[in-house]
């Protein structure tokens, strides 16, 4: 089997081959050009046009999107431009992107400088009766490709005003998803025979649906407006009601949040009543949300968590939350030395709480040959990383005060080792997660590293498109795993069509490696096994045993194609 | 009734958050409980203030002051009414809300508004409840090629009367959008003027690399070696609606209920003034420049009385003892220059005019001094837990903490405090400060004045324990609600913190808690809310007419109050 986390990055950015010349003399000519909207080709007026020659120098275009800087020493020279409302092919990453470049010397053409119109979504929203409402939250969302895994990222948020209506400018030409969020304010109304009511807009993505897997992309072009409008039903809302145990006499504050079914935190605004232990959430829309409560005792800094799924169709009365500590896991490493040039020991230093009211940061120095951390995965009670840090005594690492949750475990060597093994009892964690279940215990981590890893290096031919390249090594199941990430240079043959770019990987673990060599890693879902499978026909196969320096020769693969 | 703890849970537009206290000096307290089997109904009309027509479909909510849960909420009918029933007697805020209208308290004036008192004998029906229509000011702001400013800080300003006194104060600040539009809605009728601080996009301070050259006469002199370009060096003034740098030429734009006002404004660029500060040391010292000395300056601007905006100024210290600070409008501003020497931390700041490129040496007349100082009971016996001491700079408002320890002793030894005038007070709600004196500057009342430069010794006496005033307003024997009231203190002027205000409620009452001992006058003025009552002389108008209280730690005084009419 292909595992799923043995994944090696190289990024190739070659040096374009016509920049590294330099003014060798003293003569000075004026570099003149043209600011135009990449769309139009019609000229910008009042673009900042900026050179590096011996210092910098800045101009702004005049009506007919002109400018020229005078007696720039001969020589290749660097612009920038800028404009409000616009975008250099830079800034949005376009695959075929270049800098601009301009010479200075004799018989120089002036040079045409693009901009690329920003885009644009605006909209209103209306509720019950077609009123506009007010105070909604709009977000919007993109989808990024990041670590070889699909994520969901919000770019930008703002609020509809009085008139509903919302404007979210400054986008680049991509795909993105419209939210509006639940009402944080909502009409009450009375509900015989004297309890309370009230209504919302729960949280819709565009077109009309209540979860992410219902939402229909918005396509902008460069310099497109897209109008994205809504109409929105009120629903009824409920409360959640309940009471929370466990915790001692006197607690400042017990910090509780409610998320939704996507993890969005709700603004929900808990009342919490420590005499009592009694809590209650402001309205929500009907939906599952996952109830979190965390606090610390401030006494010995000892941090305690509880969690609770439920699905919400009516007022919910009677849900106890039962404060557990957070789980310690200690961790343990063996170094596999082989080499005689391998460190002896590797030290990292730790900025460590001591626990307790009142207790004071300190920096700690230890061995530790790898940084070892907990990355939570779906279901997690909190979303924040754990990293493993020196315990009470200061002679062995651990990771302290770790909340229920499913976690992936990473280790990153700090020295020249890869990862031979990493368990927890019969649990092999770099094929599986580790499951903290709230009063249970976890074994001990126990990490296995050595020394004689392998290296590859080898060329790739990126033809006449493309100026950079990322090599991804796949290793068989089962094998160690590390990260590493070669040095590259052009091959500077003067024939673009021929380009090719070097790279080198090392402390790769023995074992077989499936090689792949692509031009656009960010679209690239290569953590997704369906979307890898397509591409693995195109990768080279290769085994590397212990010490061995393999080189390789790899064609580009297209993302996309 | 005063409405801080209410208006944060109603406006957060749910029922549930945080609730006051239960205060069993109100009815809502052990005398609700009594009567709790009665009940009780509160019902009215909402109508619109200015038409007088009744308001369907507007939110009307209720809660019980001091009683958990006991919040409910009603939509108008048709005809605008709405009803309360099976009440327990008690003390209820009552609000309303509605699309197109400012939510609001009934009667609501500033913090203040009339609670419906409900209990036996009280008639709590058929209650009028006014409500404003919503008004707004929206614009455009564009640069000098007529193209629309992006993410520039529209700040709204009003003008009015805010404790006792007309002044101008920021309501809100928004940024415009990329068409460089701006909005502010829900304006309360009122005179508002709106400000633009932006700075030009394309603006290039550039890196000003500077050389200091120490001639052979020991003469330093700093040479500028490379400057951005000269007409990219350009920053946009603060500017008023229409077209005005300062509040003083800005055009008030007065809004009514309903209204929605424009106010689009263009902004002109002008050169960056660069302005170079030498600290005192750096100007005394000359050949002898302090190597170790690391000045740096903080600017604001001033753009009315009392009210600054942070500036995007650029700072660089050119030489030891000397900064250079760029990107500058024309202005008024409140400069504070920093400097740390041998790890001793002096402030110098001055307000100053600056229409073109400046140097300025900060004398020593604007140098802080620091400030200690020691605060106990009249006892003589310092205050357990130990307190901490507040002072507040008049006009700014600017805040300086210091911790008192066990004996009540307290320094500002590691804060520059500026030269200037300070209200002396005590973060605690039983302990005030009843009297102050000082050496090295000029105390009166529970206010010091600074001049700078001079080590200020305070003696600050506290008294312990607060006194309530409650009562009712009257007018021929009948009580009146949505009446202000105001308790006077003897020396009005040195003393705003010893002021209280409320508005009576519906059977005519009100409550002054946390009145710190001393002698008072208890006034009622009816449509009294845009008085400058401490404007010196508007009050005595009314003192003879008002209920004269000597308050002790812990009485309970009650009195009834004539209401008066304004004069």
């Amino acid at each position: 089997m292909w595992s799923r986390t043995l994944i090696l990055l190289v990024a190739l950015f070659p040096i374009p081959t016509f920049s590294a010349q330099v003014a060798q003399n003293a003569d000075r000519y004026p570099i003149r050009g043209t600011v135009i909207n990449s769309l139009t080709g019609e000229p910008i007026r009042g673009a900042l046009v900026q050179i590096y020659a011996n210092r910098q120098r800045s101009v702004l275009t005049g009506a007919d999107g002109s400018f020229q800087f005078a007696d720039v020493p001969a020589g290749t020279v660097n612009l920038s431009v800028r404009k409000p409302g616009f975008f250099t092919a830079q800034a949005i990453q376009s695959p075929r992107a270049q800098a601009y470049f301009a010479t200075s010397g004799p018989y120089q053409p002036p040079v045409v400088l693009k901009l690329i119109p920003e885009g644009l979504i605006s909209g209103q929203i209306n509720g019950d009766g077609g009123e506009p409402v007010e105070g909604l939250s709009v977000q919007i969302m993109e989808e990024r490709v990041e670590n070889g895994k699909k994520t969901r990222v919000i770019l930008r948020g703002v609020q509809t005003d009085e008139q509903g209506e919302y404007r979210i400018a400054e986008l680049q030409p991509g795909k993105y998803f419209v939210f509006v969020g639940a009402s944080s304010r909502v009409n009450a109304f009375a509900a015989p025979p004297s309890q309370q009511g009230a209504r919302g807009y729960a949280a819709t993505f565009y077109p009309s649906g209540n979860d992410f897997a219902t939402a229909n992309p918005v396509e902008v072009a460069a310099g497109q407006h897209a109008e994205i409008n809504f109409n929105l039903r009120s629903q009824i809302f409920h409360r959640i009601s309940g009471t929370v145990s466990g915790y001692p006499q006197g607690t400042p504050g017990i910090n509780l949040q409610v998320a939704d079914a996507a993890g969005q935190q709700m603004q929900a605004g808990f009342r919490f009543d420590p005499a009592g232990g009694t809590f209650r959430t402001l309205w929500l829309p009907a939906g599952t949300y996952t109830l979190t409560a965390e606090m610390r005792n401030p006494e010995n800094g000892q941090v305690y968590f509880a969690a609770q799924n439920l699905s919400l169709t009516s007022d919910v009365g009677g849900v106890h939350l039962q404060l557990a500590p957070g789980l310690t896991i200690p961790v343990t490493f063996r170094v596999e030395r082989t080499r005689s040039d391998s460190p002896a020991a590797e030290t990292q230093s730790f900025f460590v709480f001591g626990g307790g009211r009142g207790a004071r940061r300190r920096q700690v120095q230890m061995n530790v040959p790898a940084r070892v951390a907990l990355i939570p995965q779906g279901g997690a009670v909190s979303q924040q990383q754990r990293f493993a840090q020196p315990g009470q005594r200061e002679d062995s690492l651990e990771i302290a005060e770790v909340p229920p949750g499913i976690y992936a475990v990473q280790v990153f060597p700090n020295g020249p080792y890869y990862v031979q093994s990493a368990r927890s009892g019969s649990l092999n964690l770099m094929e599986q997660d580790l499951t903290v279940a709230p009063g249970s215990s976890v074994d001990p981590i126990e990490i296995v590293l050595r020394d004689d890893f392998a290296s590859l290096e080898g060329s790739i031919t990126l033809g006449a498109e493309n100026d950079s390249a990322t090599v991804i090594a796949i290793p068989e199941g089962g094998q160690p795993q590390m990260l590493g990430v070669g040095l590259s240079h052009p091959t500077s043959s003067g024939d673009a069509s021929h380009a090719a770019a070097m790279f080198a990987m090392g402390q790769l673990a023995p074992g077989n490696y499936k090689i792949l060599a692509v031009d656009r890693p960010d679209d690239f879902e290569y953590g997704n096994p369906e979307v890898l499978r397509k591409y693995l026909s195109k990768a080279r196969e290769i085994s590397l045993v212990a010490n061995q320096r393999a080189k390789i020769e790899l064609e580009l693969v297209r993302i996309g194609e | 009734m005063m409405l801080q703890m209410f208006l944060c849970f109603l406006l957060a537009g749910g029922w549930g958050q945080k609730q006051a206290p239960s205060d069993p000096g109100t009815a809502a307290g052990p005398a609700a409980a009594a009567s709790a089997q009665k009940s009780f109904r509160i019902s009215g009309t909402v109508v619109d203030a200015m038409s007088g027509q009744p308001l369907a479909h507007a939110q009307v909510s209720i809660s019980a002051q001091g009683v958990r849960d006991s919040g409910q909420s009603v939509v108008t009918a048709e005809d605008g009414r709405f009803v309360f029933e099976n009440l327990p007697a008690g003390h209820y805020p009552l609000f309303a809300r509605r699309k197109g209208y400012l939510q609001q308290f009934y009667k609501q004036h500033d913090q203040f508004s009339t609670a419906i008192i409900v209990g036996p004998d009280l008639n709590t029906e058929d209650l009028r409840f006014e409500m404003r229509p919503d008004a707004s000011i929206a614009g455009q702001v564009l640069d000098e090629m007529s193209e629309p400013v992006r993410n520039a800080q529209v700040m709204l300003l009003r003008r009015g009367v805010a404790l006792g006194r007309r002044s101008n104060w920021q309501e809100n600040t928004v940024q415009t959008d990329d068409l460089g539009r701006f909005r502010f809605g829900h304006l309360e009728p009122a005179m508002y003027f709106v400000g633009v601080s932006a700075s030009p996009w394309y603006a290039q301070r550039g890196a000003l690399r500077r050389v200091t050259r120490n001639d052979a006469s020991g003469q330093t002199t700093v040479q500028e070696i490379i400057n951005a370009e000269p007409e990219l060096d350009v920053v946009y003034p603060i500017t008023f609606f229409p077209n005005a740098t300062d509040i003083s030429g800005a055009a008030p734009i007065t809004v009514h209920s309903g209204d929605a006002e424009t106010a689009d404004l263009r902004l002109q660029p002008v050169s960056s003034l660069h302005m170079i500060v030498r600290s005192a040391s750096a100007a005394a010292s000359s050949g002898e420049p302090a190597e170790n000395e690391n000045v740096w300056a903080q600017v604001t601007q001033v753009v009315a009385d009392g009210i600054q905006m942070g500036v995007q100024a650029s700072n660089q210290q050119i030489a030891p003892g000397i900064v250079e600070i760029s990107g500058l409008p024309p202005g008024r501003f409140n400069l504070r220059v920093n400097s740390n020497k041998n790890g001793e931390t002096m402030s110098r700041s001055q307000e100053i005019q600056l229409a073109g490129n400046a140097e300025m040496t900060l004398s020593d007349a604007n140098a802080s001094g620091t400030v200690s100082g020691v605060a106990k009971l009249e006892s003589g016996v310092a205050l357990v837990p130990a307190p901490t001491i507040l002072l507040r700079a008049k006009g700014s408002g600017e805040r300086f903490e210091a911790q008192a320890d066990q004996n009540g002793e307290f320094s500002l030894k590691d804060q520059a405090v500026p030269p200037g005038t300070y209200d002396v007070l005590i973060q605690s709600a039983t302990v005030a400060v009843k009297s102050l004196s000082a050496t090295g500057a000029k105390a009166s009342g529970r206010r010091v004045e600074m001049t700078g430069g001079q080590d200020v010794r305070l003696k600050v006496m506290l008294s312990e324990g607060t006194g309530r005033v409650t009562g009712f307003a009257v007018k021929d024997g009948k009580p009146v609600d949505g009446v202000m009231i105001v308790l006077v203190p003897e020396v009005p002027e040195d003393n705003l913190v010893l002021f209280r205000r409320d508005q009576s409620d519906s059977d005519g009452s009100f409550a002054l808690p946390g009145v710190h001992p001393g002698k008072y006058t208890v006034v009622a003025i009816e449509n009294g809310w845009e008085l400058e009552w401490l404007t010196p002389g508007v009050l005595e108008k009314y003192l003879a007419g008002g209920e004269v209280v000597q308050v002790t730690a812990s009485a309970k005084i009650e009195v009834k109050v004539k209401v008066q009419p304004p004069r």
